[in-house]
Protein backbone atom coordinates (compact mmCIF):
# COMPACT_ATOMS: atom_id res chain seq x y z
CA UNK A 1 0.00 0.00 0.00
CA UNK A 2 1.08 3.62 -0.59
CA UNK A 3 1.91 5.52 2.57
CA UNK A 4 -1.05 7.93 2.90
CA UNK A 5 0.60 11.53 3.86
CA UNK A 6 -2.28 12.99 5.70
CA UNK A 7 -3.10 16.81 4.43
CA UNK A 8 -6.16 18.13 4.46
CA UNK A 9 -8.20 19.54 1.27
CA UNK A 10 -8.32 23.35 0.86
CA UNK A 11 -11.71 24.65 1.42
CA UNK A 12 -11.71 27.51 -0.76
CA UNK A 13 -11.05 25.53 -4.18
CA UNK A 14 -13.35 22.99 -4.63
CA UNK A 15 -15.45 22.05 -7.80
CA UNK A 16 -18.70 20.89 -6.61
CA UNK A 17 -20.73 17.16 -7.77
CA UNK A 18 -24.36 18.28 -7.70
CA UNK A 19 -26.64 16.45 -4.94
CA UNK A 20 -28.37 14.22 -7.31
CA UNK A 21 -25.60 13.00 -9.00
CA UNK A 22 -23.55 11.80 -5.66
CA UNK A 23 -26.83 10.43 -4.57
CA UNK A 24 -28.02 8.70 -7.96
CA UNK A 25 -24.47 7.58 -8.81
CA UNK A 26 -22.38 7.43 -6.07
CA UNK A 27 -24.18 6.52 -2.98
CA UNK A 28 -26.36 4.17 -4.56
CA UNK A 29 -23.23 1.66 -5.38
CA UNK A 30 -22.37 1.57 -1.46
CA UNK A 31 -22.32 -1.10 0.62
CA UNK A 32 -25.05 -1.29 3.00
CA UNK A 33 -23.00 -0.81 6.27
CA UNK A 34 -21.49 2.74 4.00
CA UNK A 35 -24.87 3.76 3.52
CA UNK A 36 -25.87 3.76 7.64
CA UNK A 37 -22.56 5.29 8.53
CA UNK A 38 -24.13 8.06 6.35
CA UNK A 39 -27.12 8.40 7.74
CA UNK A 40 -26.44 10.88 10.41
CA UNK A 41 -24.74 12.84 7.42
CA UNK A 42 -26.99 15.48 6.47
CA UNK A 43 -30.89 15.19 6.01
CA UNK A 44 -31.20 14.54 2.33
CA UNK A 45 -28.31 11.86 2.16
CA UNK A 46 -30.71 9.97 5.33
CA UNK A 47 -33.74 10.69 3.23
CA UNK A 48 -32.37 9.72 0.16
CA UNK A 49 -31.20 6.25 1.28
CA UNK A 50 -34.39 5.53 2.59
CA UNK A 51 -36.52 6.43 -0.38
CA UNK A 52 -38.12 3.27 -2.74
CA UNK A 53 -36.45 4.48 -5.95
CA UNK A 54 -33.07 3.96 -4.56
CA UNK A 55 -34.20 1.14 -2.57
CA UNK A 56 -34.49 -0.63 -5.53
CA UNK A 57 -31.92 1.11 -7.57
CA UNK A 58 -29.28 -0.23 -5.39
CA UNK A 59 -30.96 -3.55 -5.17
CA UNK A 60 -30.55 -3.67 -8.93
CA UNK A 61 -27.01 -2.86 -9.14
CA UNK A 62 -26.25 -4.71 -6.31
CA UNK A 63 -27.50 -8.06 -7.99
CA UNK A 64 -25.19 -7.23 -10.77
CA UNK A 65 -22.12 -7.06 -8.78
CA UNK A 66 -19.93 -10.09 -7.57
CA UNK A 67 -21.65 -12.84 -5.99
CA UNK A 68 -21.59 -13.37 -2.79
CA UNK A 69 -23.01 -16.44 -0.46
CA UNK A 70 -24.78 -16.17 2.55
CA UNK A 71 -23.84 -19.64 5.09
CA UNK A 72 -26.09 -19.99 8.46
CA UNK A 73 -24.43 -22.88 10.14
CA UNK A 74 -26.16 -25.23 11.98
CA UNK A 75 -25.34 -27.83 15.10
CA UNK A 76 -25.23 -31.14 14.43
CA UNK A 77 -26.67 -31.92 17.71
CA UNK A 78 -30.13 -29.90 16.81
CA UNK A 79 -30.61 -32.47 14.40
CA UNK A 80 -29.85 -35.59 16.36
CA UNK A 81 -32.44 -33.89 18.85
CA UNK A 82 -34.94 -32.78 15.80
CA UNK A 83 -37.09 -29.97 17.47
CA UNK A 84 -36.01 -30.43 21.32
CA UNK A 85 -32.54 -29.15 21.26
CA UNK A 86 -32.17 -25.33 21.02
CA UNK A 87 -29.21 -23.42 20.28
CA UNK A 88 -29.04 -20.00 21.74
CA UNK A 89 -27.09 -18.27 18.46
CA UNK A 90 -28.12 -17.83 14.92
CA UNK A 91 -25.93 -16.45 12.47
CA UNK A 92 -25.40 -15.53 9.46
CA UNK A 93 -22.14 -15.37 7.99
CA UNK A 94 -21.19 -13.66 4.33
CA UNK A 95 -19.10 -16.20 2.27
CA UNK A 96 -17.04 -14.06 -0.85
CA UNK A 97 -14.98 -16.60 -2.89
CA UNK A 98 -12.20 -14.64 -3.67
CA UNK A 99 -10.82 -13.74 -6.86
CA UNK A 100 -6.99 -14.18 -5.80
CA UNK A 101 -4.73 -16.65 -7.45
CA UNK A 102 -4.03 -19.73 -4.83
CA UNK A 103 -5.00 -23.13 -4.61
CA UNK A 104 -7.77 -23.28 -3.79
CA UNK A 105 -8.38 -19.37 -4.00
CA UNK A 106 -8.37 -17.47 -0.87
CA UNK A 107 -12.28 -17.83 0.53
CA UNK A 108 -13.44 -14.20 2.78
CA UNK A 109 -15.79 -15.01 5.15
CA UNK A 110 -17.30 -12.26 7.17
CA UNK A 111 -19.97 -12.29 10.31
CA UNK A 112 -22.62 -10.01 9.57
CA UNK A 113 -25.49 -10.69 11.74
CA UNK A 114 -25.32 -12.95 15.42
CA UNK A 115 -28.11 -12.92 16.91
CA UNK A 116 -28.43 -14.61 21.18
CA UNK A 117 -31.14 -15.69 23.17
CA UNK A 118 -30.84 -15.31 26.63
CA UNK A 119 -33.64 -18.37 26.94
CA UNK A 120 -34.91 -20.29 24.60
CA UNK A 121 -33.16 -20.18 20.98
CA UNK A 122 -33.93 -21.98 17.86
CA UNK A 123 -34.20 -25.65 17.12
CA UNK A 124 -32.81 -27.29 13.52
CA UNK A 125 -32.98 -25.26 11.03
CA UNK A 126 -34.52 -25.74 7.64
CA UNK A 127 -32.95 -25.01 4.56
CA UNK A 128 -33.03 -21.31 4.28
CA UNK A 129 -34.16 -19.37 1.60
CA UNK A 130 -33.28 -15.97 0.20
CA UNK A 131 -34.81 -13.22 -1.88
CA UNK A 132 -33.13 -9.81 -2.77
CA UNK A 133 -31.35 -9.58 0.34
CA UNK A 134 -34.08 -11.01 2.73
CA UNK A 135 -33.66 -14.53 4.08
CA UNK A 136 -35.63 -16.70 5.73
CA UNK A 137 -34.97 -19.78 7.91
CA UNK A 138 -37.58 -21.81 8.93
CA UNK A 139 -36.91 -23.88 12.19
CA UNK A 140 -37.78 -27.49 12.85
CA UNK A 141 -40.23 -26.62 15.76
CA UNK A 142 -41.99 -24.34 12.84
CA UNK A 143 -40.82 -20.86 13.68
CA UNK A 144 -39.65 -18.69 11.41
CA UNK A 145 -36.52 -16.64 11.64
CA UNK A 146 -36.37 -13.67 8.86
CA UNK A 147 -33.58 -11.19 8.35
CA UNK A 148 -32.02 -8.80 6.20
CA UNK A 149 -28.38 -9.17 7.49
CA UNK A 150 -26.99 -6.23 5.96
CA UNK A 151 -29.30 -3.89 7.92
CA UNK A 152 -29.70 -6.02 11.09
CA UNK A 153 -33.60 -6.14 10.83
CA UNK A 154 -34.62 -9.42 12.24
CA UNK A 155 -38.27 -11.27 12.84
CA UNK A 156 -38.88 -13.92 14.77
CA UNK A 157 -41.95 -16.00 14.76
CA UNK A 158 -43.63 -18.70 16.13
CA UNK A 159 -46.28 -21.03 14.16
CA UNK A 160 -48.36 -24.26 15.37
CA UNK A 161 -48.14 -26.30 12.63
CA UNK A 162 -49.05 -29.80 11.65
CA UNK A 163 -46.51 -30.22 8.93
CA UNK A 164 -43.28 -28.73 9.36
CA UNK A 165 -42.12 -26.96 5.48
CA UNK A 166 -40.32 -24.02 4.75
CA UNK A 167 -42.32 -21.17 2.92
CA UNK A 168 -41.33 -17.56 1.01
CA UNK A 169 -43.90 -16.13 2.94
CA UNK A 170 -46.25 -18.57 2.11
CA UNK A 171 -46.65 -21.52 3.69
CA UNK A 172 -48.31 -24.85 3.05
CA UNK A 173 -50.86 -25.80 6.36
CA UNK A 174 -52.40 -29.00 5.05
CA UNK A 175 -53.39 -27.98 1.97
CA UNK A 176 -53.93 -24.19 2.84
CA UNK A 177 -51.42 -21.43 1.59
CA UNK A 178 -51.10 -17.89 3.80
CA UNK A 179 -48.95 -15.06 2.70
CA UNK A 180 -47.56 -12.98 4.84
CA UNK A 181 -46.60 -9.51 3.14
CA UNK A 182 -44.03 -7.66 5.37
CA UNK A 183 -44.84 -4.38 6.40
CA UNK A 184 -48.54 -5.09 6.70
CA UNK A 185 -48.13 -7.36 9.12
CA UNK A 186 -50.84 -10.01 8.85
CA UNK A 187 -50.89 -13.62 7.16
CA UNK A 188 -54.07 -13.50 4.52
CA UNK A 189 -55.37 -16.78 3.53
CA UNK A 190 -54.84 -17.13 -0.48
CA UNK A 191 -56.63 -19.60 -2.63
CA UNK A 192 -55.77 -23.28 -1.79
CA UNK A 193 -53.27 -24.93 -3.92
CA UNK A 194 -54.31 -27.18 -6.30
CA UNK A 195 -52.11 -30.38 -4.49
CA UNK A 196 -50.76 -31.44 -1.87
CA UNK A 197 -46.81 -29.14 -1.50
CA UNK A 198 -44.29 -30.92 0.02
CA UNK A 199 -41.82 -30.03 2.80
CA UNK A 200 -39.14 -28.79 0.30
CA UNK A 201 -37.09 -25.79 0.10
CA UNK A 202 -39.06 -23.67 -1.99
CA UNK A 203 -37.70 -20.89 -5.29
CA UNK A 204 -38.36 -17.58 -3.93
CA UNK A 205 -38.55 -14.62 -6.45
CA UNK A 206 -39.97 -11.37 -6.22
CA UNK A 207 -42.78 -12.62 -8.77
CA UNK A 208 -43.70 -16.32 -7.88
CA UNK A 209 -42.88 -18.59 -5.82
CA UNK A 210 -42.41 -22.31 -6.80
CA UNK A 211 -43.36 -25.09 -4.61
CA UNK A 212 -42.68 -29.21 -5.27
CA UNK A 213 -46.04 -30.69 -4.61
CA UNK A 214 -47.75 -34.10 -5.41
CA UNK A 215 -50.27 -34.43 -7.98
CA UNK A 216 -51.77 -36.62 -6.19
CA UNK A 217 -54.11 -39.57 -7.52
CA UNK A 218 -55.89 -42.59 -5.54
CA UNK A 219 -53.58 -45.04 -7.20
CA UNK A 220 -50.08 -43.23 -7.67
CA UNK A 221 -49.52 -40.27 -5.47
CA UNK A 222 -45.73 -40.19 -6.88
CA UNK A 223 -45.52 -37.56 -9.94
CA UNK A 224 -44.33 -34.04 -8.71
CA UNK A 225 -45.21 -30.92 -9.97
CA UNK A 226 -43.92 -27.75 -9.78
CA UNK A 227 -46.73 -24.77 -8.51
CA UNK A 228 -46.14 -21.84 -8.97
CA UNK A 229 -47.62 -19.13 -7.03
CA UNK A 230 -48.16 -15.39 -8.73
CA UNK A 231 -47.53 -12.71 -6.22
CA UNK A 232 -48.83 -10.56 -8.32
CA UNK A 233 -52.58 -12.05 -9.00
CA UNK A 234 -51.99 -14.08 -6.29
CA UNK A 235 -53.44 -17.57 -8.17
CA UNK A 236 -51.60 -20.91 -8.68
CA UNK A 237 -50.41 -22.83 -11.62
CA UNK A 238 -48.49 -25.54 -12.48
CA UNK A 239 -45.65 -25.38 -14.82
CA UNK A 240 -43.33 -28.05 -15.92
CA UNK A 241 -40.69 -30.48 -14.12
CA UNK A 242 -37.25 -30.48 -15.71
CA UNK A 243 -37.98 -34.16 -18.09
CA UNK A 244 -34.97 -35.37 -16.30
CA UNK A 245 -37.26 -36.88 -13.01
CA UNK A 246 -37.12 -40.49 -13.26
CA UNK A 247 -41.20 -41.21 -12.93
CA UNK A 248 -41.63 -37.65 -12.80
CA UNK A 249 -40.91 -37.48 -9.26
CA UNK A 250 -38.55 -34.83 -7.74
CA UNK A 251 -35.30 -37.35 -6.92
CA UNK A 252 -34.58 -36.64 -2.95
CA UNK A 253 -30.92 -35.09 -3.60
CA UNK A 254 -32.05 -32.99 -6.12
CA UNK A 255 -32.54 -28.99 -5.37
CA UNK A 256 -34.46 -26.24 -6.86
CA UNK A 257 -33.25 -22.95 -7.06
CA UNK A 258 -33.12 -19.85 -9.11
CA UNK A 259 -30.03 -17.23 -10.41
CA UNK A 260 -30.32 -14.47 -12.65
CA UNK A 261 -33.59 -14.99 -13.29
CA UNK A 262 -34.13 -18.48 -14.09
CA UNK A 263 -34.84 -21.54 -12.69
CA UNK A 264 -32.26 -24.10 -12.01
CA UNK A 265 -32.33 -27.76 -10.96
CA UNK A 266 -29.21 -29.52 -9.48
CA UNK A 267 -30.38 -33.13 -10.56
CA UNK A 268 -28.15 -36.01 -9.41
CA UNK A 269 -28.58 -38.50 -12.56
CA UNK A 270 -26.18 -40.80 -10.53
CA UNK A 271 -25.08 -40.65 -7.10
CA UNK A 272 -21.49 -38.68 -8.24
CA UNK A 273 -22.71 -37.08 -11.26
CA UNK A 274 -24.86 -34.10 -11.19
CA UNK A 275 -27.04 -32.40 -14.53
CA UNK A 276 -27.89 -29.01 -14.12
CA UNK A 277 -31.04 -27.93 -15.59
CA UNK A 278 -31.94 -24.13 -16.49
CA UNK A 279 -35.28 -22.99 -17.46
CA UNK A 280 -35.72 -20.58 -20.07
CA UNK A 281 -35.31 -16.95 -19.46
CA UNK A 282 -38.86 -16.06 -18.56
CA UNK A 283 -41.13 -13.59 -16.78
CA UNK A 284 -43.14 -15.31 -14.04
CA UNK A 285 -46.06 -15.29 -16.02
CA UNK A 286 -45.16 -17.54 -18.75
CA UNK A 287 -44.41 -20.89 -19.74
CA UNK A 288 -41.19 -22.24 -18.82
CA UNK A 289 -39.01 -25.19 -21.05
CA UNK A 290 -36.15 -26.56 -19.43
CA UNK A 291 -32.69 -27.46 -20.96
CA UNK A 292 -29.52 -28.97 -19.46
CA UNK A 293 -26.59 -26.05 -19.28
CA UNK A 294 -23.81 -28.29 -16.99
CA UNK A 295 -22.85 -31.91 -16.76
CA UNK A 296 -20.77 -32.33 -13.46
CA UNK A 297 -18.75 -35.00 -12.08
CA UNK A 298 -18.51 -35.41 -8.62
CA UNK A 299 -15.25 -36.24 -6.83
CA UNK A 300 -17.31 -38.24 -4.40
CA UNK A 301 -21.25 -39.49 -3.84
CA UNK A 302 -23.62 -36.80 -2.89
CA UNK A 303 -25.34 -37.95 0.22
CA UNK A 304 -27.72 -34.98 0.51
CA UNK A 305 -28.00 -32.44 -1.82
CA UNK A 306 -26.29 -30.18 -4.61
CA UNK A 307 -27.24 -26.21 -4.47
CA UNK A 308 -25.97 -23.80 -7.10
CA UNK A 309 -25.17 -20.88 -6.03
CA UNK A 310 -24.14 -18.38 -8.35
CA UNK A 311 -23.29 -18.43 -11.75
CA UNK A 312 -21.00 -15.92 -13.40
CA UNK A 313 -21.66 -13.79 -15.59
CA UNK A 314 -20.46 -15.17 -19.21
CA UNK A 315 -22.26 -18.41 -17.20
CA UNK A 316 -18.96 -20.72 -17.73
CA UNK A 317 -18.65 -21.02 -13.62
CA UNK A 318 -21.05 -22.11 -10.98
CA UNK A 319 -20.44 -22.50 -7.48
CA UNK A 320 -21.53 -25.34 -5.75
CA UNK A 321 -23.01 -25.98 -2.30
CA UNK A 322 -22.98 -30.05 -1.76
CA UNK A 323 -23.66 -31.76 1.38
CA UNK A 324 -23.92 -28.62 3.60
CA UNK A 325 -20.33 -28.66 3.78
CA UNK A 326 -18.47 -27.86 0.86
CA UNK A 327 -18.13 -25.09 -2.04
CA UNK A 328 -16.95 -25.83 -5.63
CA UNK A 329 -16.63 -24.05 -8.29
CA UNK A 330 -17.58 -25.55 -11.95
CA UNK A 331 -15.50 -24.28 -15.01
CA UNK A 332 -18.30 -25.59 -17.56
CA UNK A 333 -15.62 -25.03 -20.42
CA UNK A 334 -12.63 -26.70 -18.93
CA UNK A 335 -15.02 -29.07 -17.56
CA UNK A 336 -13.13 -28.89 -14.43
CA UNK A 337 -14.26 -28.72 -10.79
CA UNK A 338 -11.74 -27.33 -7.96
CA UNK A 339 -12.83 -26.61 -4.56
CA UNK A 340 -13.43 -23.43 -2.93
CA UNK A 341 -13.80 -24.33 0.79
CA UNK A 342 -14.36 -27.00 2.91
CA UNK A 343 -16.33 -25.28 5.49
CA UNK A 344 -15.89 -27.89 8.04
CA UNK A 345 -12.57 -28.42 7.56
CA UNK A 346 -11.74 -24.56 8.43
CA UNK A 347 -13.13 -23.16 11.89
CA UNK A 348 -10.80 -20.36 11.12
CA UNK A 349 -13.05 -19.20 8.17
CA UNK A 350 -14.88 -18.17 10.80
CA UNK A 351 -12.67 -16.66 13.24
CA UNK A 352 -14.13 -18.81 16.34
CA UNK A 353 -11.66 -19.63 19.09
CA UNK A 354 -10.43 -23.43 18.28
CA UNK A 355 -12.95 -25.62 20.33
CA UNK A 356 -11.87 -28.80 22.07
CA UNK A 357 -13.87 -31.27 20.20
CA UNK A 358 -13.82 -30.10 16.57
CA UNK A 359 -17.57 -28.82 16.23
CA UNK A 360 -18.28 -30.02 12.86
CA UNK A 361 -21.09 -27.73 11.64
CA UNK A 362 -23.86 -27.74 8.91
CA UNK A 363 -22.84 -25.17 7.00
CA UNK A 364 -26.76 -23.93 5.11
CA UNK A 365 -25.25 -21.58 2.45
CA UNK A 366 -27.64 -19.96 0.08
CA UNK A 367 -27.40 -17.34 -2.32
CA UNK A 368 -26.63 -13.82 -1.58
CA UNK A 369 -27.42 -10.24 -2.61
CA UNK A 370 -27.33 -7.52 -0.39
CA UNK A 371 -30.06 -4.97 -0.39
CA UNK A 372 -31.30 -2.19 2.39
CA UNK A 373 -35.06 -3.91 1.81
CA UNK A 374 -36.60 -3.27 5.25
CA UNK A 375 -39.03 -6.25 6.83
CA UNK A 376 -40.52 -3.42 9.11
CA UNK A 377 -41.62 -0.67 6.61
CA UNK A 378 -42.24 -0.80 2.95
CA UNK A 379 -39.48 1.04 1.22
CA UNK A 380 -38.87 -1.06 -2.02
CA UNK B 1 17.84 29.73 -12.44
CA UNK B 2 15.85 28.27 -15.04
CA UNK B 3 15.14 30.32 -18.09
CA UNK B 4 11.80 28.45 -19.06
CA UNK B 5 10.10 27.95 -15.93
CA UNK B 6 11.86 31.24 -14.48
CA UNK B 7 12.29 29.76 -11.44
CA UNK B 8 15.17 28.48 -9.11
CA UNK B 9 13.45 25.15 -8.15
CA UNK B 10 12.65 23.78 -12.02
CA UNK B 11 12.43 20.20 -11.88
CA UNK B 12 13.28 20.11 -15.82
CA UNK B 13 9.78 19.51 -16.90
CA UNK B 14 8.31 22.73 -18.07
CA UNK B 15 9.71 22.24 -21.43
CA UNK B 16 8.35 19.38 -22.33
CA UNK B 17 5.79 18.03 -23.63
CA UNK B 18 2.95 17.05 -21.83
CA UNK B 19 1.28 13.74 -22.85
CA UNK B 20 -2.16 13.34 -22.86
CA UNK B 21 -3.91 10.40 -21.89
CA UNK B 22 -7.87 9.98 -22.79
CA UNK B 23 -10.54 8.74 -19.88
CA UNK B 24 -13.71 7.09 -21.38
CA UNK B 25 -16.81 7.52 -19.33
CA UNK B 26 -19.63 5.39 -18.78
CA UNK B 27 -21.25 7.13 -21.70
CA UNK B 28 -18.89 6.67 -24.36
CA UNK B 29 -17.23 10.46 -23.56
CA UNK B 30 -13.65 10.79 -24.13
CA UNK B 31 -11.47 13.17 -21.77
CA UNK B 32 -8.14 14.25 -22.14
CA UNK B 33 -6.07 14.94 -19.27
CA UNK B 34 -2.29 15.21 -18.87
CA UNK B 35 -0.86 12.22 -18.19
CA UNK B 36 0.46 14.19 -14.31
CA UNK B 37 -3.33 14.74 -13.66
CA UNK B 38 -4.45 10.97 -14.39
CA UNK B 39 -1.07 9.37 -12.96
CA UNK B 40 -2.93 10.76 -9.59
CA UNK B 41 -4.49 7.40 -9.56
CA UNK B 42 -2.29 4.70 -8.85
CA UNK B 43 -4.53 1.93 -11.07
CA UNK B 44 -4.45 4.45 -13.73
CA UNK B 45 -0.71 4.71 -13.66
CA UNK B 46 0.07 1.18 -13.44
CA UNK B 47 -1.86 0.74 -16.49
CA UNK B 48 0.05 3.56 -18.38
CA UNK B 49 3.44 2.08 -17.34
CA UNK B 50 2.25 -1.34 -18.36
CA UNK B 51 1.12 0.13 -21.65
CA UNK B 52 -2.52 -0.42 -21.39
CA UNK B 53 -3.34 3.06 -22.05
CA UNK B 54 -2.61 3.77 -25.61
CA UNK B 55 -6.30 3.47 -26.92
CA UNK B 56 -8.12 5.15 -24.33
CA UNK B 57 -8.65 4.09 -20.69
CA UNK B 58 -12.36 2.41 -19.92
CA UNK B 59 -13.78 3.78 -17.19
CA UNK B 60 -17.73 1.77 -16.79
CA UNK B 61 -18.83 2.71 -13.87
CA UNK B 62 -17.92 6.53 -13.58
CA UNK B 63 -20.23 8.63 -16.00
CA UNK B 64 -19.22 11.67 -17.64
CA UNK B 65 -20.64 14.19 -15.05
CA UNK B 66 -19.02 12.50 -12.56
CA UNK B 67 -15.48 12.24 -14.20
CA UNK B 68 -15.49 15.84 -15.72
CA UNK B 69 -16.15 17.06 -11.81
CA UNK B 70 -13.42 14.64 -10.91
CA UNK B 71 -10.54 16.01 -13.18
CA UNK B 72 -11.35 19.18 -13.07
CA UNK B 73 -10.20 18.85 -9.54
CA UNK B 74 -6.90 16.32 -10.57
CA UNK B 75 -6.11 19.06 -12.71
CA UNK B 76 -5.91 21.96 -10.65
CA UNK B 77 -3.76 19.43 -8.55
CA UNK B 78 -1.22 17.55 -10.65
CA UNK B 79 1.37 20.54 -10.46
CA UNK B 80 1.43 20.42 -6.81
CA UNK B 81 1.20 17.26 -5.38
CA UNK B 82 4.15 14.46 -5.87
CA UNK B 83 3.01 11.07 -7.24
CA UNK B 84 3.33 9.92 -3.96
CA UNK B 85 0.68 11.96 -1.97
CA UNK B 86 -1.90 10.37 -3.72
CA UNK B 87 -3.89 10.34 -0.75
CA UNK B 88 -5.14 13.14 0.81
CA UNK B 89 -7.78 12.34 3.76
CA UNK B 90 -10.45 14.62 3.57
CA UNK B 91 -14.13 14.58 5.21
CA UNK B 92 -17.96 14.78 3.95
CA UNK B 93 -19.46 16.69 6.80
CA UNK B 94 -18.51 18.10 10.01
CA UNK B 95 -20.25 15.52 12.01
CA UNK B 96 -17.24 13.61 11.96
CA UNK B 97 -17.61 11.63 9.24
CA UNK B 98 -15.04 11.22 6.72
CA UNK B 99 -16.38 9.99 3.76
CA UNK B 100 -13.83 8.39 1.09
CA UNK B 101 -15.02 7.82 -2.69
CA UNK B 102 -13.36 5.90 -5.44
CA UNK B 103 -13.37 4.76 -8.70
CA UNK B 104 -12.72 0.63 -8.98
CA UNK B 105 -10.95 -0.40 -11.63
CA UNK B 106 -13.37 -2.85 -12.68
CA UNK B 107 -15.97 -2.35 -10.40
CA UNK B 108 -18.20 0.74 -9.32
CA UNK B 109 -17.55 3.75 -7.51
CA UNK B 110 -17.03 2.73 -3.97
CA UNK B 111 -17.81 4.77 -1.14
CA UNK B 112 -15.95 4.47 2.32
CA UNK B 113 -16.53 5.88 5.46
CA UNK B 114 -13.70 6.04 8.09
CA UNK B 115 -14.74 7.38 11.58
CA UNK B 116 -13.00 10.78 12.21
CA UNK B 117 -10.98 10.28 14.99
CA UNK B 118 -10.92 13.43 16.85
CA UNK B 119 -14.98 13.91 16.15
CA UNK B 120 -15.94 17.28 17.12
CA UNK B 121 -12.89 18.56 15.27
CA UNK B 122 -13.94 21.39 12.30
CA UNK B 123 -12.92 19.62 9.12
CA UNK B 124 -13.07 20.92 5.87
CA UNK B 125 -15.16 18.79 3.20
CA UNK B 126 -14.69 16.97 0.64
CA UNK B 127 -13.42 13.29 0.03
CA UNK B 128 -11.06 10.94 -1.11
CA UNK B 129 -10.93 8.77 -4.49
CA UNK B 130 -9.76 5.73 -3.02
CA UNK B 131 -9.95 2.50 -5.07
CA UNK B 132 -11.39 -0.96 -3.22
CA UNK B 133 -8.16 -2.07 -1.28
CA UNK B 134 -5.71 -0.21 -3.23
CA UNK B 135 -4.47 3.21 -2.41
CA UNK B 136 -4.66 5.03 -5.58
CA UNK B 137 -6.25 8.02 -5.83
CA UNK B 138 -8.11 10.39 -7.57
CA UNK B 139 -9.51 13.54 -5.66
CA UNK B 140 -12.58 15.33 -5.90
CA UNK B 141 -14.19 17.75 -3.49
CA UNK B 142 -17.54 18.82 -3.02
CA UNK B 143 -19.40 20.77 0.15
CA UNK B 144 -22.15 18.91 2.21
CA UNK B 145 -23.46 20.95 4.81
CA UNK B 146 -25.07 19.03 7.99
CA UNK B 147 -28.25 20.22 8.85
CA UNK B 148 -28.76 17.93 12.03
CA UNK B 149 -28.59 19.27 14.84
CA UNK B 150 -25.70 18.02 16.85
CA UNK B 151 -27.89 15.95 19.33
CA UNK B 152 -30.06 14.18 15.78
CA UNK B 153 -26.58 13.19 15.18
CA UNK B 154 -25.76 11.77 17.79
CA UNK B 155 -28.72 9.60 17.99
CA UNK B 156 -28.46 8.78 14.70
CA UNK B 157 -24.86 7.35 15.08
CA UNK B 158 -25.76 5.61 18.57
CA UNK B 159 -29.10 3.56 17.12
CA UNK B 160 -26.82 2.52 13.91
CA UNK B 161 -23.30 2.37 15.78
CA UNK B 162 -22.93 -0.98 14.32
CA UNK B 163 -22.30 0.24 11.34
CA UNK B 164 -19.47 2.11 12.69
CA UNK B 165 -17.57 -0.87 13.88
CA UNK B 166 -14.97 -2.53 11.72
Amino acid sequence: MAKRRRSVASGTDTTIIPDEILVSEILVRLPVKALFRFRSVCRSWRAATQDPRFVRRHLQLSRAGPPSVLDVPCEPRLEDYWSQARSKELEFRRVSPGGGVGSPPPVRAELMLAVEWSAGGVTALGNPVHCDGIVLVPTASGELFLSNPATRECFYRRFDFVDDAGGGGGYDYDVGHEVLTLGVGTWEPTEDPPYAVVPRRPICTPGAFYYTALVASADDPRPSELLRFRTRDETFDVVPNPPCFSGGVIGDLDELTELRGRLWCAHARAPAAVDIWLSTDHDDDDDLEWSVAYRVELLRPVKEFVLPLAVSADSDEVLLSVDRRVLYKFNAKKRALEIVVDMQRVPDLYGAPKPELPLRFLHHAVPYVESLVSIHRRNY
Amino acid sequence: FCEICLTNNCDGSAGKIATMIALVSSDNERFEVSEEAASQSQTIRNMIEDGCADGGIPLPNVTSSVLAKVLEYCNKHAATTTPDAASTEAVIGSAGTRAVLGPARHGPVVLRAVPCRAAGRRCPEGCRLDEGQDAGADQATFKIENDFRPEDVEKIRKENAWAFEE
